[in-house]
């Protein structure tokens, strides 16, 4: 099963195991962990499941479509190229072992 | 260009089981006035069915179940069956709501107003908020008692929506501020029946306004901002037909107004009707935003949201069939002992996650995030206030609003 790690925004590191076809965001709500919100339950339609996702990551994964585009464009923490939704990373074995980052703020 | 609405002959529905019936009042004072009494219960149940003006209603309240229904929107939606729109939620004179669409039309349309209330443009109005909030805040609690409704809430959303969001100039505002106190008239007009006169002339004025405003940009330099791009979907992309372009402009010019300050008025019952929790936010107000999510869990505005049965199906062993109209109880979701243990017992410290307040998944309140900024910050000036509490606090509360929602229309204070 894919793991994912979250770094918190105390530094420290938080893994959790995903089943593939869970998203990013979901199993992250799903467990508590702080930093993701995840409002509108996965549909991309809130901007509080922005991660930063470890560049060396960045090309096992498809780029954003025209609605995560959008999103994206409004989140409160800044966009960087490495800027995702959670709700949007689909999880499968190719993706075990990625690594997150959280923004400071997600509203 | 958008699909027609759907409009069939009236449904066909079978004989229906009359055990899943429940004899009550949906949209009376009663149930505005109490609804914990009846969402804890329902919150419970599977689905259930009420007569409403001669037809069979569906209610559906489990928050899974309810999830559920928002997010299947091949099975129900918003799009009016059963021979047209239920006059009673017509708040818009035909004029399509954005619940009525389902995607890939409805992700169209979402696309245009999302920008206008991201998280980031949102921000943007920080300092307009700060300062609005303390100005009216002070001025009303000069007066010795006050109205939440009308001397806070009121003035703060028309100058912070209608002013500063949408740049709407002070002297327009009342076009729009009538237009919203006048939807809910049409809460009791008959299935089919004609809208009284006062609501007609406030829709119509609102509908003339939008004209002159679309007329009016038209013929400007065109403005890159939420109002110059719904036009210019219309305009250049010929994403949107003018029916969706009126009944998106005027959507967007109402919907928060009375929504937002009606929440703030029910906010500030529930603290003050709880002065151990009260007290407890006013020695750590860093409980600030647990506190707010704990009072749209369990004073959600609407106790239902209305929808169609597009497809047959079962729920929770309760048939539901093509064409009746399906009421989503976000209140009673709110409720679910399952997600939310003691659901009656008002916490502020238990920041509870997946509320329905805001509806889920494709309509998720797009106003969500400007909505909880607000009610944090005055909320948040209110308690501030060591003696903050009811003028008359055994003065029963008197609600109005639209049919499926609890305002409450006067909610005095005092903190002297």
């Amino acid at each position: 099963m894919p793991e994912v790690h979250y770094r918190l925004r105390n530094g420290s590191l938080r893994t959790i195991e995903a089943m593939p076809g869970e998203n990013l965001m979901q199993i992250a709500v799903e467990s508590g962990v702080e930093g993701i919100i995840g409002r509108c339950g996965g549909f991309c339609n809130c901007a509080t499941c922005h991660v930063y996702v470890d560049e060396q990551w960045l090309g096992a994964l498809p780029p954003p479509d025209a609605e995560e585009d959008m999103i994206l464009d409004g989140t409160p923490a800044e966009r960087l190229p490495n800027s995702r939704l959670g709700c949007c990373l689909k999880l499968s074995e190719s993706l075990d072992g990625i690594t997150v980052t959280m923004p400071d703020t997600q509203e | 260009m958008m699909t027609d609405m759907a409009e069939i002959n009236a449904p066909k529905i079978p004989p229906l089981d009359p055990e899943n019936f429940i004899d009550i009042d949906l949209f009376g004072q009663e149930m505005k006035r109490n609804p914990a009494r009846y969402l804890k219960e329902w919150a419970k149940k599977p689905p259930f069915y009420v007569m409403v003006d001669g037809r069979p209603n569906a209610v559906i309240c489990r928050h899974d179940q309810v999830k559920w229904a928002f997010s299947d929107y091949e099975t129900i939606n918003g799009i009016p069956q059963a021979g047209g729109r239920i006059t009673m939620f017509d708040y818009f004179n035909g004029l399509p709501m954005l619940t009525e669409f389902n995607p890939p039309e409805h992700t169209a349309l979402r696309r245009l107003i999302q920008p206008g209330f991201s998280p980031r443009r949102i921000a943007q109005y920080e300092q307009a908020l700060n300062t609005l909030t303390e100005t009216i805040v002070e001025q009303a609690v000069a007066k010795g008692s006050f109205d939440m409704i009308s001397d806070v809430g009121g003035p703060l959303m028309y100058q912070l929506l209608l002013g500063a969001v949408l740049e709407l100039p002070p002297e327009d505002w009342a076009v729009f501020t009538n237009f919203n106190d006048a939807l809910e008239l049409v809460a009791t007009v008959p299935q089919g029946a004609e809208k009284p006169k006062a609501y007609m002339d406030a829709y119509n004025a609102a509908y003339d306004y939008c004209a002159k405003l679309i007329e009016r940009r038209r013929n400007q330099e065109p403005m890159d901002d939420l109002v110059g791009n719904i036009i210019a979907a219309h305009d250049v992309g010929e994403k949107l037909s003018t029916v969706e372009l009126f009944s998106t402009l005027m959507q967007l010019f109402t919907a928060g107004l009375g929504t937002v300050i009606a929440t703030l008025g029910l906010c500030s019952i529930r603290l003050c009707r709880h002065p151990d929790q009260l007290k407890l936010l006013q020695a750590q107000p860093e409980l600030l935003n647990s506190a707010i999510e704990e009072c749209l869990r369990i004073d959600s505005l609407g106790n239902y949201l209305p929808r169609f049965v597009a497809k047959d199906c079962v729920v929770d062993g309760v048939p539901l069939y093509r064409g009746m109209l399906v009421l989503l109880s976000v209140g009673a979701s709110n409720y679910d002992p399952d997600v939310f243990p003691e659901p009656s017992k008002f916490d502020i410290q238990r920041n509870p996650k997946d509320i329905s307040t805001f509806g889920h998944a494709q309509h998720f309140c797009p106003g969500n995030i400007l909505a909880r900024n607000v009610i944090r910050r005055v909320i948040g000036k209110l308690v501030s206030y060591p003696n903050l509490r009811l003028a008359n606090p055994d003065a029963e509360i008197q609600y109005g609003g639209m049919p499926t929602e609890r305002f409450p229309l006067k909610v005095e204070l005092r903190v002297d």
